[in-house]
């Protein structure tokens, strides 16, 4: 039933004691934490929920009771009982006939009561079910106590038919607000009583007692095929003297399907055991539980269905047209600001359109005036590495020689040997600073001595930033 | 006319697919189109900021750098600067040991802000002094840059040569500065 939550806390209310019982799960099972017993102070009751419930605040925090979630048992004697009739029906159609007939109850006496069934309403066969009440004013008091005291009820239900449940046998409760008897056949709870006698109280009281637990064990079938669940603590001769009222078969005594810690009974009064804390056990495991209670005036399946005044689908497609209003709203003020942001960067570049042209035209300036000044062409260098090419002993020779700032240049000369000229202008094409090395004329002369003229056309790039 | 649920649904979808298409031919799809466009054109411009400031980093790196190189030699008028050529010119033939034939200015010409003027030497010597010369020209911190050059042996065998260069000098105008630097305003 409370999912999310480590711990909860099972608050068994009496009309003078409340029990409490922190559970938590672990490995599956149950474990108790911590057990108290909290006594109302004199004058502070059911009917000042706030301050019942910042005392028992304070209380619970003194015991180290951590739990935020509590289920919340209530006394039989706070609760009224009436038995309805169910035609064969599903759930749902059984609901509502309950739930009509708790209208009418309601209606004819004039009391605001909050009801729920007992066992599950609807099946194959007609079928009698409990319906359960208690009146509204008393649950929201009870509503209000949790809130002061820093809980969440996670429900509101009959400690006894709780406590039933968890022993799955017809069980005899005594608690300090009285004795509760429930009868439970076929699985389920099927009659329940309750007194506000006592076995501790006087000797003189006990034949109106006795008389009616004798009854009542009649009912159930034997007294042997009942469990005790002792909440005041019995000695050995009141538990004899209880047992022989029953009928004389020693009753069974409950056992507690949880483990206890062994300073689990902290906030308990000296003297107790953990079985007088059975109560709180039961409704803090059944808090703990997948199965929602059977009986839950917190959220009961006859309170009328809460009426839609839209619809589903109405409500599913106004979220879905504000979200794809958001959406559109997101992405045009998403493009707008782009856009903003690329007119304001093209003003920004327009803006510095001039002082980019006085940029480029110093750039430029500087460009071509430092080739006056620290890019002259390397003349020296073409001519000692033109000279290089030549070889000592070569009968050859230059007449002219020329060259342009552009790095074009030209030599003119004579040699007696073809092949010298060749040599040279091989070496001119081998030289990493020379290209368009071309040989542009090579014809003998016409003196006696058989000279061979030429012209050699080259581009110098080499040694650029020298002088 | 009754509505059954079946029909309902249909229309109510139908209603939707319609207005999805809607919304998609007059909002969502033009908007995303002028969001890519926007963001095309600032990445564009980001581009060309990047660039502009580069430039403008080049054109002061650029200005620093000239005043540096040019301060004391660049002159503003054109008759100091061939004087300053002419001089220079004198000086370098002397200082190499060749002998000065022919010295002239030859042409005025502007180009990229700056006044050229070229002046032609012509001069008798051996290849040393010629080299020398050409040595003193490059080595030298005013504004000047061998336009041509050409070497002729007088006689073959010797080291006689002749040597016919182009030099080449800027001025720059105070006038077309001013103008220019107020057209750049």
């Amino acid at each position: 039933m409370l999912f999310g939550s480590r711990n909860i806390l099972g608050l068994a209310l009496g009309d003078r004691t409340i029990q409490c019982a922190q559970i938590a799960t672990a490995g599956g099972r149950s474990v108790v934490e911590r057990l108290a017993r909290y006594e109302l102070p004199p004058g502070v009751g059911y009917e000042q929920p706030d301050a019942l419930g910042a005392l028992l605040k304070t209380f619970l925090r003194e015991h180290h009771f951590t739990a935020t979630h509590t289920m919340i048992g209530l006394p039989l004697r706070w609760l009224v009982t009436h038995a309805a009739d169910l035609p064969p029906a599903d759930p749902a159609a059984a609901c509502a006939m309950l739930r009509l007939q708790v209208e009418r109850l309601s209606s004819d006496g004039e009391l605001d009561m909050v009801y729920d069934c007992v066992g599950e309403p609807g099946g194959d066969i007609a079928k009698q079910v409990m319906l359960v009440g208690v009146l509204r004013p008393q649950l929201d008091r009870i509503g209000k106590f949790a809130d002061a005291a820093g809980l969440t009820p996670v429900g509101v239900t009959p400690t006894a038919l709780i406590a039933g449940d968890a022993m799955n046998q017809s069980m005899l409760l005594l608690a300090d607000h009285g004795t509760e008897l429930v009868v439970r056949r076929d699985g389920a709870a099927q009659s329940w009583r309750h007194w506000r006698a006592m076995p501790r109280q006087a000797p003189s009281e006990l034949p109106v007692w006795s008389g009616e637990l004798r009854r009542n064990c009649a009912l159930a079938g034997r007294s042997g095929a009942m469990t005790l669940v002792d909440a005041v603590g019995l000695d050995e001769a009141r538990r004899k003297q209880l047992d022989d009222l029953a009928g004389g078969e020693p009753m069974a005594s409950a056992d507690i399907a949880a483990e206890i810690r062994p300073d689990a009974l902290n906030g308990a009064p000296p003297g107790s055991r953990a079985g007088m804390f059975i109560p709180a056990i039961a409704l803090g495991a059944a808090g703990r539980s997948a199965a929602a209670p059977r009986v839950n005036f917190a959220r009961s399946r006859l309170t009328p269905p809460r009426v839609r005044r839209f619809g589903r689908w109405r409500i599913t497609a106004v979220a879905a047209g504000l979200l794809l209003m958001t959406g559109l709203a997101a992405l045009y003020v998403t493009m707008q600001r782009r856009e903003g942001e690329a007119a304001r960067l093209e003003a920004r570049f327009k803006q510095q359109q001039p002082e980019l042209k006085t940029a480029k035209a110093d750039i430029t300036r500087f460009s071509y005036g430092r080739r006056y000044f620290e890019m002259r062409p390397p003349v020296l260098d073409c001519l000692k590495q033109i000279t290089r090419t030549f070889r000592d002993g070569e009968p050859i020779w230059v007449t002219t020689f020329t060259m342009k700032d552009t790095g074009k240049g030209r030599m003119q000369g004579k040699s007696t040997e073809q092949r010298v000229i060749l040599a040279v202008l091989d070496r001119l094409r081998g030289d990493a600073n020379f290209s368009d090395v071309q040989l542009q004329d090579m014809r003998e002369g016409s003196g006696r001595e058989r000279e061979v003229m030429f012209s050699i056309s080259l581009t110098y790039h080499g040694g650029r930033n020298g002088s | 006319m009754k509505v059954s649920q079946r029909e309902r649904y249909i229309s109510i979808a139908a209603g939707v697919v319609v207005a999805l298409f809607v919304l998609d031919q007059f909002a969502l799809s033009p908007w995303f189109s002028r969001w890519t466009a926007a963001d095309t054109r600032i990445a564009d411009q980001k581009d060309r900021l990047a660039q502009a400031k580069q430039t403008f980093d080049g054109g002061e790196r650029a200005n620093r750098r000239w005043a540096e190189i040019s301060k004391r030699t660049l002159k503003a008028d054109a008759p100091a600067a061939e004087s300053q050529i002419l001089n220079a010119a004198r000086q370098w033939a002397q200082t190499a040991g060749l002998s000065l034939t022919s010295l002239k200015p030859e042409r005025s010409e502007k180009e990229q802000g700056f006044m050229k003027i070229t002046i032609r030497a012509t001069a008798n010597g051996s290849l040393s002094q010629i080299t020398r010369f050409i040595d003193e020209a490059g080595d030298s911190p005013l504004p000047v840059r061998i336009a041509d050059l050409q070497i002729s042996a007088h006689k073959e065998g010797t080291d006689d040569l002749s040597m016919l260069i182009g030099l080449a000098t800027i001025y720059q105008p105070v006038v077309s500065q001013t103008a220019g630097t107020e057209a750049n305003r």
